[in-house]
């Protein structure tokens, strides 16, 4: 009798692993885990961008989790693809996520930033881009001396200070009168100014795109990275606790 | 670490990967030389890459984000 052979893994987690072959069960059953904690806010997550960096090779690390591909990352410059995540050198080493804000956010104002640093380091942009015409910038420096600083999307800041770059750090805008960022679930900084204005350039990782050229490259290790649309507080628990869960299932 | 490009050198790199997935990027150093990172020659198969002499990066100045 033949029997259908039905997959144990969720949707996005089969189709990377035929994509990519990926045989390591940690790995796999890792991820598996993740993508179902992340599933209750899919809304959120359709058609945004999400990598999954310790895949161990540039090739696998390219790929958006998320499944759009137009969002697969272009690496350039001096990474290096562990384990524990992909490490740039501070020096030359960034990737064009592809992402353009006023495209590509649904609202095309509301954001979410997200870096999973695994170490520390005091320089550069980890995520993020700046609009030199319009002065606009939306990013994550998890430490930059010696503070959290977070682009809203606009020409303003939050920032907070911080003595240890490693972390899960959230940047969020739910709505122009609420932008939040979180280090570790922990509520660093939040603004209710109007903020009405958006760019529509590359937002890059490992740097920031500034209007076509990479510039404050970092040297933080990241676990994972996205751009994704705005979360409530609620939302950002869940995917505080899925990326931390994310990292010990690892073992990393 | 990086290693120090002729024009020449650099402009055959722009465009190209180093492992099929990831690009050169040459920059520039303090005193304008096109350099590459170690990271970009340990990974690529370009074996003159693998005779230039590695030295200390000195970044250009940079203006302070805050």
């Amino acid at each position: 009798m033949n029997r259908a052979v039905v997959s144990s893994y969720t949707a996005r987690t089969q189709a990377l692993i035929t994509a990519t072959g990926l045989s390591n069960t940690t790995k796999i059953n890792a991820i598996n885990s993740f993508d179902l904690e992340i599933q209750s806010i899919e809304s959120k997550l359709t058609n945004k961008a999400l990598y999954l960096l310790f895949l161990e090779n540039s090739t696998w690390n390219a790929r958006n989790f998320l499944g759009t591909s137009t969002f697969d990352l272009t690496f350039s410059g001096g990474l290096t693809h562990t384990a524990s995540g992909v490490l740039p050198n501070g020096i030359n080493g960034f990737a064009n996520t592809n992402f353009k804000n006023a495209t590509h956010l649904s609202s095309g104002t509301n954001y979410t930033l997200f870096f999973q640093s695994m170490n520390d380091s005091n320089i550069g942009v980890d995520i993020g881009s700046f609009s030199t015409g319009t002065l606009v910038v939306l990013d994550i420096e998890a430490r930059y001396g010696g503070s959290i600083y977070a682009g809203q999307n606009s020409n303003g800041y939050l920032t907070a200070s911080n003595s240890d770059g490693s972390g899960i750090y959230i940047n969020t805008r739910i709505s122009n009168s609420d932008t939040r960022l979180y280090k570790d679930n922990i509520l660093k900084a939040s603004s209710s100014s109007n903020i009405g204005t958006t760019s529509n350039i590359d937002n890059y990782l490992f740097a920031r795109n500034e209007t076509g050229y990479a510039s404050f490259y970092g040297s933080k290790k990241a676990l994972t990275a996205g751009i994704i649309d705005g979360l409530t507080v609620g939302e950002i628990a869940i995917l505080n606790t899925a990326l931390s869960n994310l990292k010990t299932n690892l073992g990393v | 670490m990086i290693a120090i490009l002729t024009t020449e050198q650099k402009d055959s790199l722009i465009g190209q990967t180093y492992d099929g997935e990831c690009y050169f990027n040459p920059i520039q150093d303090l005193n304008d030389n096109w350099v590459i990172s170690e990271q970009e020659i340990a990974q690529s198969s370009l074996q003159w890459l693998k005779d230039l002499p590695l030295s200390e990066y000195q970044p250009k100045p940079q203006t302070p984000l805050f």
